[in-house]
């Protein structure tokens, strides 16, 4: 194998979900891009999502959780849809056959790939960026970020495109939201950090936000990058704290104040709990993958350089933040833990050292899936009532009470016919 | 579509950090690129640096302004390079089956029952 083309991405995708039918779900995302190319995520589960968190009415356990895998948002970054790919062909190969997964010194059970395919429902979109991954195929010297929209380029072909991760809707106003000077995305359509003319003004962006509308139950979101061998945590714009909920990027008394690298003006809020819960879970990541051959990848939060932990790389608009603030932003919509892992110390490796990142960054994935299993029986001391009580138990009992019903009704009628002066 | 003939290789770079000052500007500068998320690093002389990437005629401006600047490599020189490992092998194609990944499979457990 090598690095795959865009018509080579579309043919795994569209393999994969007809070779794995039951549990290999082809999703079709709604947007065309601007050059008219369709973009695909893959479902990978054998129960499928509910549009609410209510119970199973079959199974009456609790809705499988979903876990999305985004991949090819920024097209330099090659080997991000073969990841995806590589990804999904051993989960479901492994599943079908009832085995397990090594991943050089990473290994996970049989049990472990089964608890991934049947209590969770996994969404990869190997290429959420096909036109700028076609773009770098056919120019790879270009050293393509963005997507292909020309609209603000001023037919200079070399300002054509938007960032789409600092097109999503958080935070995206940055001259309004961050102090002067602090630059986490740029207004200038020259620049790889171009936000776009509007929050979600990309296709690419609205096929994201699409399926994390349509499945409510995605509870787990990474975006796959290249590179610098971290795993990233909330949040992007600034340093965390999880003491004064005002001081929040819903709250616009703190516009123009945040983004400093001192770290004293404004920090973001997040709850104690998330943040233990995003701290643990980039940690396992990172244990995961640094378990395959000692690759040292750090888990840290977004927003922090790696020398003395300043923060002076803020963002706005990028899809791990984003994913989280929805349910802060819009009541009703469904928390979602937003990570970024950047694999990898160039653009495009080697293929020779490519497929060892893959078996790195998909055993961080599998784990982070692991993490996200639910409990097989969240209430296993209802355990024997909710088996009374299946459909499947009930329907005979109740169908034999009928009958038992019945034949009593029919025994009166008859022992009354039969009775002297009837 | 093709890029224009003229279109000038970009070079990745790092840059040394002499200030918070000289870093602010030149994160705040959108003709330099940082790749993913910016981050700086030491390296192994114990010099604190940035990496970036950089259009090829642009790395004097960079050093007009006052930065110091290492080029690490034409970042366009190597991907053009690696373009030939692109699409090479698709084993994806009409008629053949999935691949397996690149892994290797854990045997199944002797009471584990095939999907």
């Amino acid at each position: 194998m090598g690095y795959l083309t865009v018509p080579q991405i579309n043919t795994a995708i569209l393999r994969l979900a007809a070779n794995h039918a039951g549990i290999c779900e082809l999703i079709a995302l709604p947007e065309a891009t601007y050059e008219g190319r369709a973009t695909f995520a893959l479902r990978i589960g054998t129960r499928s999502p509910t549009r609410s968190g209510f119970l199973d009415p079959v199974r009456l356990v609790p809705p499988p959780v979903g876990v999305l895998f985004l991949c090819g948002v920024h097209a330099r970054e090659r080997g991000g849809p073969e990841i995806a790919i590589a990804f999904a062909a051993d989960l479901l190969w492994a599943y079908e056959r009832g085995q397990g997964l090594r991943y050089g010194g990473k290994e996970f059970s049989a049990s472990d790939v089964e608890a991934i395919v049947e209590r969770l429902n996994v969404f990869v979109v190997p290429m959420v960026n096909p036109d700028g991954v076609h773009h770098v195929v056919q120019n790879p010297g270009s050293n393509w970020r963005k997507n292909r929209n020309p609209a603000d380029g001023g037919g200079n072909p070399g300002c054509y495109g938007v960032d789409i991760n600092r097109n999503f809707p958080f935070l995206w106003d940055f001259p309004k939201h961050f102090a002067p000077g602090v630059a986490p995305a740029s207004i200038n359509p020259c620049a790889e950090t171009y936000r776009g003319a509007g929050p979600a003004s990309e296709p690419e962006t609205r096929n994201v936000r699409w399926l994390l509308d349509r499945y409510p139950s995605i509870g787990r979101m990474m975006d796959v990058h290249s590179w610098r061998r971290r795993v990233l945590h909330l949040w992007g714009d600034d340093e965390n704290q999880s003491a004064d909920p005002s001081m929040s990027f819903l709250n616009p008394a703190w516009d123009g104040r945040r983004g400093l690298d001192d770290g004293t003006v404004y920090r973001e809020f997040i709850p104690a709990a998330d943040r233990f819960a995003v701290v643990t879970l980039a940690a396992r990541v990172r244990d995961a993958i640094t378990a395959v051959r000692g690759e040292p990848y750090t888990a840290i939060q977004s927003i922090a350089l790696n020398i003395d932990g300043k923060d002076w790389f803020p963002t706005s608009g990028a899809s791990d933040d984003y994913s989280y603030s929805r349910h802060l932003a819009e009541p009703g919509k469904s928390k979602v833990y937003g990570f970024t892992l950047e694999f990898g110390t160039e653009f495009h490796p080697p293929w020779a050292e490519m497929e060892s990142i893959i078996l790195d960054v998909n055993a961080g994935m599998l784990e982070f899936c692991l993490a996200a299993v639910p409990p097989a029986d969240p209430f296993p001391e209802y355990a024997e009532w909710r088996r009374l009580l299946r459909w499947q138990t009930l329907v005979p009992v109740l169908g034999l009470a009928a009958l038992a019903g019945g034949a009593w009704l029919v025994s009166r009628a008859l022992a009354a016919a039969r009775r002297p002066g009837a | 579509m093709p890029e224009p003939a003229d279109t000038p290789d970009v070079l990745q770079i790092e840059i040394r950090l002499q200030s918070a000052e000289s870093l602010r500007r030149l994160l705040a500068n959108p003709l330099v690129d940082f790749g993913c998320r910016a981050a700086t690093r030491r390296r192994p002389d114990g010099v604190v640096v940035i990496d970036a990437f950089i259009a090829a005629p642009l790395v004097d401006t960079l050093r007009r302004d006052g930065h110091e600047v290492d080029v690490v490599a034409n970042a366009s020189a190597v991907a053009r390079e690696r373009a030939v490992e692109v699409g090479r092998a698709d084993l994806f194609e009409r008629g053949r089956p999935s691949r397996r990944g690149l892994v290797r499979d854990v045997p199944a457990r002797p009471d584990a029952e095939a999907h």
